[in-house]
């Protein structure tokens, strides 16, 4: 345990203290195991306690009764830095034990700008950086959709768990307990057996060697390609209902539901609607069971549904009405994060949260119809129109759009277009007889840029550079002056870092390295990006970044993640992005199969129903 | 039926935030599944009161909150089904009926007991600074208080500084604020034993106010 006294001196002097202490309701304590395990979650605790991976993957691995599971969070800079002035190394939350300490160490990692934090927290935890290093220290390896294309933290990891974690992770510590329990624990002899275990990748076992003009040329290795795992029985798999409840105001403070995983609408730039196919949904009798159940234990006065796209959920109806009436009377609200309204009977989605809150946010993603038919994104000028006038009838007046710049054939035209749905909107409110109007405007529009992801059809696409991205950012800035619009945008330097680090391979690890050597970490925090030490870092170890964001990829190439497969095939993603490119659209998986190299699985699994 | 409930925090729970514990103690009601008085309208919430907020760090054998039970309860099932939701560090010691005409506890308090654990150097410097009666330090705000005058008795005990200190809704001294001053930059570790109300030679703990 570490030194609670010394905790405690610093403890006065940080912002919000209650991040590192546990205790909460909810969190386990045991005393009889035989693997210790630590999740880490590279980001502060409000974020980390909100992501419903890890709390999935904790309560399966205490659910073993040889399985004692802890979890820690990167401390914030302030605090990062007192502990490290007073000698104490990253712990966890629910024995004070040292990191270094356990049998093994799981990161999720969410998003390829926590990398430096991962390194941050394992220099911490006074765990050597590199795998290769780690003799005598605990296992440590990564989850997470950043596995798909995991190469830059391949020094780092000693595996990455490919796919759902639900059941390879159960497989993985089987094996290590087999090893543990002989004896003497050789951890090269585990990896190397681990490196068998479907769905498990261990980069050390793998060898690149690369062409002349920097791609790459080939990967050998065990497992060639690492298949992705996933959960097949959706409706049964183990669900937290006894969640820990945090003392601190998290991001999601609340129940959560998973109603479905996957996504049906194929948007062509979301990594996320591609590698969680097959689409499966869980029964509403289990979802009803379980929020009940999560209520009862938790005191939390909200749910929410949490899916990608929750207005797709079969039974949407008839699922918000069984929860409001269950747990109406118990003034429980629900609350749908990525409502569509269009799916909604109006007097239900009067009594949900988000309309109580009273704004309505829409994700157009493009300001025209081509260019919303090249990335495939099924919401029509007319959907919005529909929504944001029902909106403004109930009384909302503020109203949020998210587009992202940068996609693959935009013009100028695409961003005038951006302007011309804000102005129709505007128009539609002062349609609006004036007594169900309630207050002035207000529009609030976002963009993002467009980062080609791994496993997208648009994974051999470049980015447009970050001046790109700056002109067409003022470009909208001008254009969107308009009275009551507010225009945020975000800063194209980490949209041009995350590119880099998404589509990279494993020589990116010494730019990670040097920028975490120099104190990094926390990069997608405003306050604590910087960008000009990792321009330095690329300078330093004669890596060139546009190389990976700017460059346009041949679909001959051997892509450092094509020993990595989602399951789904080349040749649905290039004909994919053929259609992109010829602006045709591909239906709603609801409306068919659109033969994608998952088998028809989601349909398989019974859990997708057509479209009526 | 109006209740009051007497809690105690200790160990790394005292860190946590006064707001943090009001939805701590929200949330453990609802769990606990005694029907209590909400608040009408949009947002509706418990009506539950703290006696006095608890600042980041302070331990207490002896805080208070109060509710409503919206039928007749037995005041000892109260107790335990509230104690069957508490969280590590944190505890029910009792709970009691309070007058429903009574005014809130909040209202009532008027002093505070503490025990301040502490070298014998701190304790002889303690003793030298208060020694005149009247002693002036900074409060939280930055503005100077007589400390003297709010330190109503002290006594030097072997292990530790027992303190009884005004604290009202107009006059109240920190003890944080007092030892800040009276040992700079060390940390001491410092309980809340009561809360009191009444002056004087009347002066009961709240936890008198229990029918
Ligand atoms: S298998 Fe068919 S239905 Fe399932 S995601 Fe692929 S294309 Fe869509």
């Amino acid at each position: 345990m570490i030194d609670l006294d010394k905790l405690s001196s610093i403890l006065p002097k940080v912002e919000k203290p209650g991040r590192y202490i546990g205790g909460e309701r909810g969190r386990i304590k045991k005393e009889d195991y035989e693997l210790h395990f630590l999740f880490a979650f590279p980001d502060v605790y409000e974020v980390g306690m909100s992501n419903l991976g890890i709390q999935i993957l904790y309560d399966i691995a205490n659910k073993r009764s040889d399985t004692f599971a802890e979890e820690t969070f990167c401390p914030f800079p302030d605090m990062y830095g007192l502990m490290k002035e007073n000698g104490i190394p990253l712990y966890s939350l629910e024995t004070f034990t040292p990191a270094r300490e356990f049998d093994m160490i799981g990161f999720n990692l969410s998003y390829e700008m926590c990398y430096t934090t991962v390194l941050s927290m394992l220099k911490l935890a006074e765990i050597p950086l590199r795998s290769a290093d780690r003799e005598g220290f605990p296992i440590v390896f990564a989850g997470g959709t950043c596995t798909y294309s995991p190469e830059p933290l391949a020094d780092f990891m000693d595996a990455f768990i490919i796919g759902e974690g639900e059941e390879v992770n159960n497989e993985f510590m089987d094996l290590y307990l087999k090893h543990k329990r002989s004896g003497s624990f050789d951890r090269r002899a585990f990896l190397k057996e681990a490196a068998a275990i479907p769905g498990v990748y261990v980069p050390s076992e793998y060898q690149f060697t690369y062409n002349d003009d920097g791609t790459v040329k080939n990967i050998t290795g065990p497992q060639l390609p690492v298949r992705k795992r996933f959960v097949t029985d959706f409706s049964n798999a183990p669900f937290p209902v006894k969640p820990v409840v945090p003392f601190l105001q998290t991001v999601f403070d609340r129940a959560t539901l998973e109603i479905f995983r996957g996504c049906t609408r194929g948007c062509r730039f979301c990594q996320a609607g591609y590698v969680y196919r097959p689409n499966r949904e869980r029964d509403r009798d289990v979802l009803l069971k379980q929020a009940c159940e999560i209520i009862d234990n938790s005191g939390y006065d909200e749910v929410s549904l949490s899916s990608l796209s929750s207005g797709d959920y079969s039974e949407i109806n008839e699922l918000v009405i069984g929860l409001l009436d269950t747990l109406g009377e118990k003034g429980v609200s629900v609350s749908l994060p990525s409502l569509r309204i269009d799916s909604f009977k109006e007097e239900y989605s009067k009594r949900m949260q988000s309309a109580r809150k009273g704004s309505f946010t829409f994700a157009p993603e493009a300001g025209t119809q081509r260019l919303r038919d090249v990335i495939n994104k099924n919401i029509t000028e007319e959907d919005i129109e529909r929504g944001v006038r029902y909106a403004f009838e109930s009384g909302t007046t503020t109203i949020k759009l998210y587009f992202m710049i940068g996609l693959p054939t935009e013009t100028y035209e695409d961003l005038d277009g951006i302007a011309d749905i804000v102005r129709k909107i505007i128009g539609i409110f002062y349609d609006v007889p004036k007594e169900l109007r309630k207050g002035s405007l207000k529009i609030t529009v976002s963009t993002s840029s467009f980062v080609p992801k791994p496993m997208t059809p648009f994974q051999w696409e470049p980015q447009n550079t970050i001046e790109e991205l700056r002109k067409k950012q003022d470009y909208l800035k001008e254009k969107l002056k308009i009275r009551g619009v507010t225009y945020n945008y975000h800063d194209s330097r980490l949209s041009f870092l995350e590119s880099v680090f998404a589509v990279g391979d494993r020589r990116l690890g010494s730019v990670l390295e040097y920028t975490a050597d120099r104190g990094a970490m926390f990069d997608s925090w405003q306050d604590y990006f910087r960008y000009d030490l990792y321009m330095e870092a690329f300078e330093k170890t004669g890596i060139d970044p546009y190389f990976y964001a700017n460059r346009r990829r041949s679909p001959d190439e051997v892509l450092p993640w094509s020993h990595i497969d989602c399951l789904i095939s080349k040749e649905y993603f290039l004909n994919e992005l053929e259609q992109a490119y010829g602006g045709k659209t591909t239906p709603d998986c609801r409306e068919g199969c659109n033969g994608c190299g998952m088998m028809k699985q989601c349909y398989a699994l019974g859990n997708i129903r057509k479209k009526m | 039926m109006r209740i009051g409930v007497r809690f105690s925090r200790n160990g790394m729970s005292r860190f946590v935030s006064h707001l943090d514990m009001q939805r701590f103690f929200s949330r453990a009601i609802r769990r606990s599944g005694i029907e209590v008085q909400y608040s009408q309208g949009f947002n509706p919430h418990i009506i539950m009161s703290f006696a006095q907020a608890l600042a980041v760090g302070l331990e207490t054998k002896g805080d208070y909150l109060e509710f409503n039970t919206v039928n007749d309860e037995d005041i000892s099932s109260v107790r335990e089904r509230l104690s069957l939701q508490m969280s590590s560090g944190i505890d029910i010691i009792t709970a009691g009926m309070l007058d429903p005409k009574g005014k809130k506890l909040m209202a009532c308090v008027e002093a505070a007991s503490y025990s301040v654990y502490c070298s014998d150097d701190i304790k002889e410097r303690f003793a030298a600074l208060t020694e005149g009666g009247s002693y002036i330090i900074k409060n939280k705000k930055g503005h100077d208080v007589d400390a003297g005058q709010m330190i109503l008795s002290s006594d030097i005990m072997t292990d530790r500084i027992d303190l009884m200190l005004v604290l009202s809704s107009k006059m109240s001294l920190s003890p944080f604020s007092l030892f800040d001053a009276v040992a700079p930059g060390e940390s001491v570790r410092i309980v809340r034993n009561d809360l009191y109300t009444g002056s004087g030679t009347d002066i009961i703990s709240l936890s008198g106010l229990f029918l």
